[in-house]
């Protein structure tokens, strides 16, 4: 298994353990009649699950083993492949901080900015992972 | 990998760049306020992500890398009804178009239900087709 496909996974796996967390935090809050904390934020949870765990997962499996680029060697230009990851994941923990962030500061223009670049980041994730894929969708 | 397969992958990531588009505007408005509209667009982000992208990608890599039929013994293609892969495929995109449409131009809740019949049904056939080879590997 190439680097860069342990470094999607296992982080695919973090994120995993992270929304589950979060996850038993956010029914804690109910349960222990605790107050709304800063991390504990649905949309932020929900986004750890699909994008951080699931689409991430399927991004390092898919680019290690749908059938190699007709250019770049066996699974691409490594280069694409790790601009997808640091996309990813610098988007995703942008979020991380700043989507709970404006919950508890309000109207912050750095928070507000943080949003903007994460949302941005991880459009040109999804973007590169489609470019960097599309050929390697094909026959034999 | 087939033409099925291809097809289904591709119109995956259409759907996943609409997605993340739709994802990543929500987000930076949360931060600025650039289109006040787009939080009604929620449900539509949902079904791109998880209709159009997971489930496509998931028809298309599980038709592709499943078990095969021999066709000696069982009579039929090595991958089942090809004709029902791809009817199973068009009705999903129908679902598809028509429950997002629903979504955006009216309220009234029959467009969405025949959308996601049709999805249902779609998914449904796809399964008839695919379950059979669901089966453990042949010893030599």
């Amino acid at each position: 298994m190439p680097t860069f496909v342990r470094y999607y996974i296992k982080t695919a796996l973090i994120y995993f353990l992270l929304s589950l967390l979060i996850g038993v935090l956010l029914l804690a809050v109910p349960v222990f009649e605790l107050s709304s904390t800063l991390i504990l934020d649905l949309p932020t949870y929900l986004h750890l699950f699909v994008v951080g765990w699931i689409t991430q997962l399927i991004f390092g499996v898919s680019i290690w083993m749908f059938p190699a680029p007709d250019h770049g060697g066996r699974y691409g230009y490594e280069k694409l492949v790790w601009a997808i990851y640091l996309t990813l994941n610098a988007g995703l923990l942008l979020r991380l901080i700043a989507e709970p962030g404006t919950r508890v500061v309000q109207d912050s223009l750095f928070l507000n900015w943080m949003l903007i670049i994460s949302a941005l980041l991880q459009w040109s994730a999804g973007l590169l992972y489609s470019l960097h894929i599309w050929g390697r969708v094909k026959g034999k | 990998m087939t033409r099925f397969s291809k097809w289904a992958i591709r119109l995956s990531l259409g759907y996943m760049l609409i997605g993340f588009t739709i994802g990543g505007l929500m987000l930076a408005n949360k931060g600025f306020l650039i289109l006040p509209s787009v939080p009604l667009y929620l449900p539509v982000h949902i079904e791109y992500m998880m209709v159009g992208w997971f489930i496509h990608l998931i028809f298309g890599v599980a038709y592709w890398m499943f078990p095969r039929f021999t066709p000696k013994e069982t009579g039929l293609r090595p991958r089942g009804f090809v004709r029902a892969a791809w009817g199973s495929l068009l009705l999903l995109n129908i679902g598809l178009v028509i429950f997002t449409t629903g979504q955006l131009v009216t309220d009234k809740l029959w467009f969405r239900f025949l959308g996601r019949s049709f999805e249902v049904i779609g998914t449904l056939a796809f399964f008839v087709n695919l379950w059979p080879r669901i089966k453990p590997v042949k010893k030599p």
